[in-house]
Order: structure tokens, then sequence, then C-alpha cells
């Protein structure tokens, strides 16, 4: 992207924001760029290349705050019309306030793949996943690449500018037998540049993609009841990324969060222990700023299993009479600013475990692969989760036959504080703009419908 | 401002002589505005306009699509030279030539003609009128969205269409607390249609808002739903959510063309009892998930999926289509020019029957009654799919009973969908968002009351 501070119409168009009455102006410009290629096969089945750009204005309007977004500076007229029609709508809220220093925290830089290798290296993922030979069919075997430059831009052409990316493989397979059908995901993020890097990844994810499908094969139902249970990695990163809002200053405010009204009390297990890091390598977000300018930081969630930290955007800071966390994040480039975070790690607060020796505490357990209707059936508001799961039996500490066709419903709070074991195998999975890492973790029961 | 018809031609053009056997331009104008209120506050409010531009081209079962925000012809023209090859195949296309769209919408008032001020009044009216009926209401929510979409549609089979598609939802969510049973209930109503922000005047929209309020009193002192195996009755309306997840989704090109879907290859088969007739039908005028063609230019029609339990038909987008032998069915849709569009649902219901609501309920001996779905998703390959349900009672002997704390309910489609024992003949259709691979769509679900005689369902209660 280039600097769009320099941009004589963006230079033109602030300068007649003032000349139309307009004080305290702020625009925040969003730039993203995003390719993907997919084969199905051995063929290309798609290629998807696009750009967009949002311009987010707000304003002071004789007094009051007022804002509008528009993907052109040319038809003024109707942002001026668009921000005056919002003057006053809103209750106290506080007018933007003007950038101190300008600051380029800009990282990223788009680079372009090579199509022809990018695809030889997923027909070589998807021939390894067909080599499998229960895999009947790869439904899902592409890269995807983004990068989004967010840029705030205050009356005075100050400006604050930061960008975001990243580059991953995903490969869904489905395995068959004997009448039996079973489905396996798994994605990471892949050094494109790299193409040896990048081929060994995408070959390593689809073979374990094939791995875990042919465990799903040939799943039975299960007695309902209460069950020990091994949450896989990716599972608890999913939850995770779920209940993030319960830490949201709006939403505890508005009572609107399992978490209202618990600050500084022992909602999980004094093992576990949530941050949120913005520069761990474990996730994948890499911003420096928040939406609204702030920068972010490293915070403590959840210390020994006490509920420390409150994710914070401004208004939601200036509500509480604090200062915000650097957590004004915009659910999307169009939309006013809501609360989110960078990267979200679940960690052990003392030992770590290895798979196996969670397995073999486990006797009689289920070891979770999946979830699914998690937006739906888990509720940030009250912590209560009821979701359809499946996975394997847990034998003589060994993952066993598969099961599937149940549901495991408890409570995120209650999930905290059975948790036993934490894990030494942390993944990401990402959660709207948000991405939340945790290993697998062992809890000790949770009721389970069959 | 819409694109000159002479510029979509020479993209077309440009498509073919890349070696494209298929083109296809998309453009759009959309203007929006969303709000958000909770109680009589003001927590988001997003007004604003964007447009943008989708080419895609075929070669064969290959699909290539670009999009920009940009759609200046400098920029077009760099975009596909860059990324679909510097063009010099001699092709010709078939010359354009006007389809005329369904006409669906119900405008009277264009929403950039109806000033903020005067819908957030209706709002907060409304959301008053929920609250003011019971004190146990602790808070009352509302958001607000209106869309005015103008599309152009061409491709290089001679199709050139303009629409415009103008829609409006409010959806409410009521919270009831009462501090002898604690925890708090909240229950939602959603209604919306293709209609301008008049809709707001209609006087319905308070009732709406008493209706979640009422739903979530009834919720108060809900018991831990039971789990296991039992018969379920879902009520008429959104509970037509079930049909949607349970097989809507995997009677879509994207999930059968190429085999995956657990329908596949069953067109003419029996999946269903024969009380199920199961249609999608996105020319309903005046309906939330209608279009008047869809996006790929293809008149929306209604399609009869299911027609006495016998598989007749699948939803299919051009490509699919293709890749089936088969026609498309104007059931393509995305949610803007950034998606390629797919074969997704507009608004899918499940025919009236004859049977009685009574007659259902005095033939359960113990089960759930299940007034709302709050949502649910479904994996079309497996056909595993799964429900959270909103305001639930559990029926004991004949008689709803108690109020039950949201339950899951599972199933595959292939399982459930022959235990529908029983359609009653009082019908409704409600309003809500799908979210898919071409983004989230604004849908229609509707059904009259049935009887599934047996479901797992996952609750918190031995």
């Amino acid at each position: 992207m280039t600097d769009v501070w320099k941009d004589p119409e963006i230079i033109d168009f602030v300068r007649w924001l003032k000349v139309q009455g307009f004080r305290n102006v702020r625009l925040f410009i969003s730039s993203r760029q995003s390719l993907l290629l997919s084969v199905q096969c051995q063929r290309l089945k798609s290629y998807e290349y696009g750009n967009t750009g949002i311009y987010f204005v707000e304003a002071s309007w004789e007094g009051s705050y007022c804002c509008a977004y528009t993907d052109s500076l040319k038809d003024r007229e109707d942002i001026r019309r668009k921000l005056t029609g919002t003057a006053g709508i809103f209750d106290g809220r506080d007018l933007p306030e003007d950038i101190i220093e300008s600051r380029d925290y800009r990282g990223q830089r788009w680079r372009e793949i090579d199509r022809e290798k990018t695809l030889h290296i997923l027909k070589c993922a998807e021939a390894a996943a067909l080599s499998s030979k229960t895999v009947d069919f790869v439904e899902v075997c592409e890269y995807r690449q983004y990068e989004e430059t967010v840029t705030l831009i205050d009356g005075n052409m100050n400006y604050l500018t930061d960008d975001d990316g990243d580059l991953s493989f995903t490969v869904r397979v489905i395995a068959k037998e004997g009448g039996s059908v079973a489905a396996s995901t798994k994605l990471g993020i892949v050094k494109a540049q790299d193409q040896d890097a990048f081929l060994k990844t995408a070959c390593s994810l689809a073979e374990r993609a094939a791995e875990y499908a042919g465990y799903a094969l040939h799943a039975e139902r299960i007695p309902s009841g209460t069950y020990p249970i091994v949450l896989e990695n990716c599972v608890m990163a999913e939850l995770t990324g779920h209940y993030l809002p319960v830490f949201y200053g709006e939403n505890l405010t508005h009572h609107t969060s399992a978490l209202a009204g618990k600050k500084g009390e022992q909602v999980g297990c004094r093992l576990l222990r949530l941050i949120e890091d913005p520069f761990s390598v474990m996730g994948t977000r890499r911003r420096r700023i928040d939406d609204e300018g702030m920068p972010v930081s490293e915070k403590v969630l959840l210390e020994k299993g006490v509920f420390k930290g409150i994710l914070y955007n401004k208004k939601s800071a200036a509500q509480a009479g604090v200062k915000s966390t650097g957590n004004g994040f915009k659910p999307d480039a169009a939309a006013d600013s809501g609360t989110s975070a960078t990267n979200v790690i679940l960690l052990s607060e003392g030992e770590t475990f290895s798979r196996r020796e969670m397995l073999e505490a486990c006797e009689g357990g289920i070891y979770i692969t999946q979830i699914e209707g998690m937006f739906a059936g888990a509720d940030t508001e009250s912590g209560d989760f009821s979701l359809l799961a499946c996975g394997n039996r847990i034998v003589d500490g060994r993952v066993s036959s598969a099961v599937n066709q149940f549901t495991i419903s408890g409570n995120i709070c209650g999930l905290w504080r059975d948790i036993e074991m934490i894990g030494d195998d942390p993944v990401y999975r990402l959660s709207g703009s948000a991405c939340a890492v945790s290993p697998t973790v062992k809890v000790k029961s949770l009721m389970v419908s069959g | 401002m819409m694109l000159a018809e002479s510029y979509i031609e020479k993209i077309l053009d440009y498509a073919v002589s890349c070696g494209a056997d298929y083109g296809e331009v998309f453009f759009e104008d959309t203007e929006r505005t969303k709000l958000t209120l909770m109680d009589s506050q003001v927590l988001r409010c997003a007004c604003g306009r964007e447009s943008g531009i989708g080419i895609r081209v075929f070669r064969g079962l290959e699909s290539e699509y670009l999009y920009s925000a940009d759609a200046n012809e400098k920029r077009v023209f760099g975009l596909m030279k860059e990324r679909l090859g510097k063009g010099g195949v001699f092709d010709k296309r078939t010359p354009l030539s006007r389809i005329v769209p369904n006409c669906i919408t119900m405008r009277e008032t264009a929403p950039r003609d109806m000033g903020l001020k005067r819908k957030l009044d209706y709002l907060k009216a409304a959301a008053a009128a929920g609250k003011s009926g019971d004190s146990r209401i602790v808070q009352g929510r509302a958001c607000y969205v209106d869309e005015d979409q103008r599309v152009q549609i061409a491709n290089t089979e001679g199709v050139y269409a303009r629409d415009r598609r103008t829609r409006c939802r409010i959806r409410f969510m009521m919270a009831a607390e009462d501090e002898r049973f604690g925890g708090r209930q909240i229950c939602y109503e959603g209604p919306g249609a293709m209609m301008g922000p008049e809709y707001l005047e209609s006087g319905r929209i308070e009732e709406r808002a008493r209706r979640a309020a009422r739903s979530a009193v009834n919720m108060l002192g809900a018991r831990p739903c039971p789990v296991g195996r039992m018969p379920v009755i879902i009520a008429e309306g959104f509970g037509g959510l079930f049909f949607h997840e349970a097989c809507g989704h995997s009677l879509e090109g994207s999930s059968v063309a190429n085999g995956c879907s657990e329908f596949a290859g069953k067109a003419g088969e029996q999946i269903a009892s024969d009380k199920v007739t199961l249609v999608d039908d996105g020319s309903i005028a005046g309906e939330w998930g209608s279009l008047g063609i869809d996006d790929e230019g293809v008149l929306t029609r209604k399609n009869v999926l299911i027609e006495k339990g016998i598989l007749k038909g699948y939803m299919l987008d051009r490509l699919n289509a293709r890749r089936m032998g088969l026609e498309p069915t104007g059931s393509s849709r995305r949610e803007n020019y950034r998606f390629a569009p797919v074969s997704r649902m507009t608004n899918t219901y499940i025919a009236p029957g004859t049977d009685r609501v009574q007659d259902m309920l005095d033939s359960v001996e113990k089960g759930l009654f299940v007034m709302d779905i709050n949502a649910g998703s479904v994996d079309p390959v497996t056909g595993e799919f799964n429900f959270n349900t909103g305001e639930t009672y559990l029926i004991e002997k004949g008689r709803i009973t108690v109020p039950l704390t949201s339950a899951t309910l599972i199933g595959t489609g292939s399982e459930i969908l022959p235990k529908v024992d029983m359609v009653s003949d009082h019908f409704a259709l409600e309003q809500g968002y799908c979210y898919a691979g071409s983004g989230q769509l604004p849908i229609g679900v509707g059904q009259p009351a049935v009887r599934i005689t047996e479901m797992t369902v996952g609750g918190k209660e031995l």
C-alpha cells in the first residue's frame, strides 16, 4: 500500500471536511488484498484475487460525534449527509482525539506467489492425502494469502499505520470404508516463498488429515453419561477463541458476559493461565496498534485461574473510568469500533504434559477431536455450551474406536475449573480478527448425550 | 452510479480473448445502515456506501475470480491483464440482451429517504413496547439493518440484467430475570422483508418485540434439558431452520456436484417420509430471502427439492450445474462483490400437511416441544447437523409442562428425514441469515409444526 497520508485526494478531502464545519476529524482507511488458489482432482479448482478499500470517517458536527463509511471520497455530498445524519444519536460518545506523533508500524509486504509452483505443491498435498487407502476424496486443498493495511489520519494529517496478514494452507479430506464416511480438516501457516518448507508443511498436514479421517471411520454411538475428557488442542483453541467476548469491557458493563461481577474471583483451576500476547510467535496476529490507534500490549486475563484482565476499547474504557487496553478492533472495516484481541494464549502455570500422558491419565474417557455448533451452542452471556462432538474412546491409555453423534455440554467456567492437565502441543485457530492458541487439555468430566 | 453497458461488453470481450469459455461481470452499489440499540442507548451505528466489481471466467471446470473496489477501467483491465493473461485469442460471445428480473421488492421508500433519527425513534418505541409489558424484562436490545443494493449482471451467454434489492430487518433480544429463579433468559425475534424502511411503520414490529419479551418471561425458571433420545415437536416458523440445515445445505450444488453430499446421486429416491415436501423459492414477493434475479443473472423460481419424500432436484449455480451436466436453478448468491457466487438457499420451507398440533402433543409420552430454534449448522458430507433451541418445553403425557434451558438437537439428514411422521396445517415463514461459502446471506425459513419420532437431545440432566 502507498503512503495514503500523502495522497492529494485524501489531503483535499480532510480539508473539505473542515471547510464544511466538521471538527475532530479522523479517517480510518483499510486496504486489503487477498488471494486464493485451490485444487481438486489434480487440477485447478479456483483462483481468486481481489483488493478492497474502505474509509471510515469520524468527526464532530456541532459538538456531537458523527461517523460514516464509504469506498470512495468522490461523492462528498453523500458523505456529508450521512455524517450529519448520525450526529447526536450517540449518548456521550467521546470525540476523536488528535494523533500526537505520526508512526509507521508496517512490517508486512505483499509478495506475489509463483502460481504454477504453488499449484504443484497443492497437487502434491492432495496426492499425499489420497495415498491413504481410506481417503476417497479431497474436498478442500487450498492456499490463502491476505494482507490488510490500516491507516488512521487526523485533521492535521498526522497518521498512524500498521498492517497484518498471513499465508495459510487448508486441507479437508473425506474417508470412506464399508458405508462409513468421515471427514477431517487440518490447517496451518506456511512459508509460501520457501517452496521446500511449504511443500513439506502442506504434505504433512494432508497426511495428518488423512490419518484423522481414517481414525474417525466406523464411529459408534456412545451412551449418555458423564465422562472424563481430553480436548484436542484445536478444539480447545476454538473454545478459547469463541469465549473471548467474556473478557470484553462492554460485555462486562452490560452484564452480557459470563464473567460479569467476577473480577478477582477464582473462575478456573490454579493451573490455568490465559494471556494476550501480540508478540507471540505461536499466534498469527502481528498488529502493533489497534484500530483506534492505541498500542497493543501483553496482558494477563486469567492468572492461576483468577480473573485478572479486562479488554477495553476507548469507549468501554471511558465508561469504566480506565484507559483503553489497546483492544479497539473493528469487526469489519465498515463497522463502528468494537473489541477484540491479537493473540490469546492458553498456558499452564506449572507442568505441561504430552498428549500421551494425558490419554494415559484418562482411562474410560473420550478424546474429542472435533466440535460443531459453536455459533449457536456456546453462549458467551451465560457461559453455557452444548455442542455436537466426535472423537475416540480412550482405552488402556490409548486412542481407540471412533465415536460420533453425541453432544458435550457444560459451562466455560466449569470447564476451566475442571482442567486437570495442560499439554505441550499448542495450535492456533482464528476467531474473528483474533487468534486463539491452546494446547490439548484434560478435563475431569463433561456431560455427554449420545 | 452503474457501469456503462459498453464498458461491461469490453470486459466480456477481454475475458473471451483470454481463452475463457464463460465470462461474467457483477457490479454492485450498496447503501447500508446498521444500528444497535441497548435499551434506549445507541451502542453502534454504521451508515455508508460501497461498490465494487467481480469478474469471473471459466475454462472448462476451472474458475478464476477477480474483484476490486475500484471499477475504474484502467484498474480493471490492469487486473485482468495481470491475472487472466494478455488476451489475443479470437473468439465470439453472445450479444447481450436484457432480462427483466421478477418484481419482488415491495419498496415504497428508499432507505436513504428516511432519516436515521426517525428510524431510531421507531426502533426505540418498539424496544420500549417489548420492555413495558412485564417488570421482569431487564434488558431490551434491537439490531436494525436496511440495505439498498443495485446490481448489474452480464455474461458471455448474452445475459444483461439490472436489479435493485431493498431489504429491512430488525432483531429483538429481550432478557428476563426473576430473583426467585436466578439466571437470565433471553429470547429473540427477527422479522424482516424485501421492503424499504416503511416496514418499521407497519405496526407489526412492536408486536414482535412483545413476543420476544413474552417468550423470555415464559422461560424463567427453566430446568436443565434432559439428555437422550426422544420425540421432538418443532413449532411452525423459524423451526424451519431444521430443514435448512438437515437437508437444505446437502442439496446445494457445491455439496452435490463433487459427489460428497449424503444426497448426491439420489434424485428420484425416497429420502424422507412421504409427509415431507421441501421447497426453495427465491421469487416470493416481499420476502426477506428473495431475489428478482440470482447473482448469475438467472431468474429466481420455485424449486421443489423433495416431493412427498422423493428427492426431485438440487439447487445449482452455473459452475456446479456444468459439473453435473444440468441447468442452473436461479439459486446462485453472494454476500457482495468480494465473493464468487455459489448455489445457496433463498426461502426454504416445508409445505403444510394435514395433522393437528394437539394430535402431535397427544402422541408424545415424554419429549420436547421446540417453539424456536436459535441457529444451527451441518456438515453436508456426513450429514451431521446440530441446532441450538430457543424457547423449549418438556412434553409429559401429551401435555406441555415445564420450560427447559436451551437444548441441542443433533442427527443426520438421512436418519431424521424419514422420521418426520406428522406435519401440521398451520404454516409460517420467518427470516434470518445463513453463513456459508459465499458469505452472509438473508434467508427465509418456514414450516408448519412437525413431529420427529426420535432425535438425540443434548442437555445437562441425565
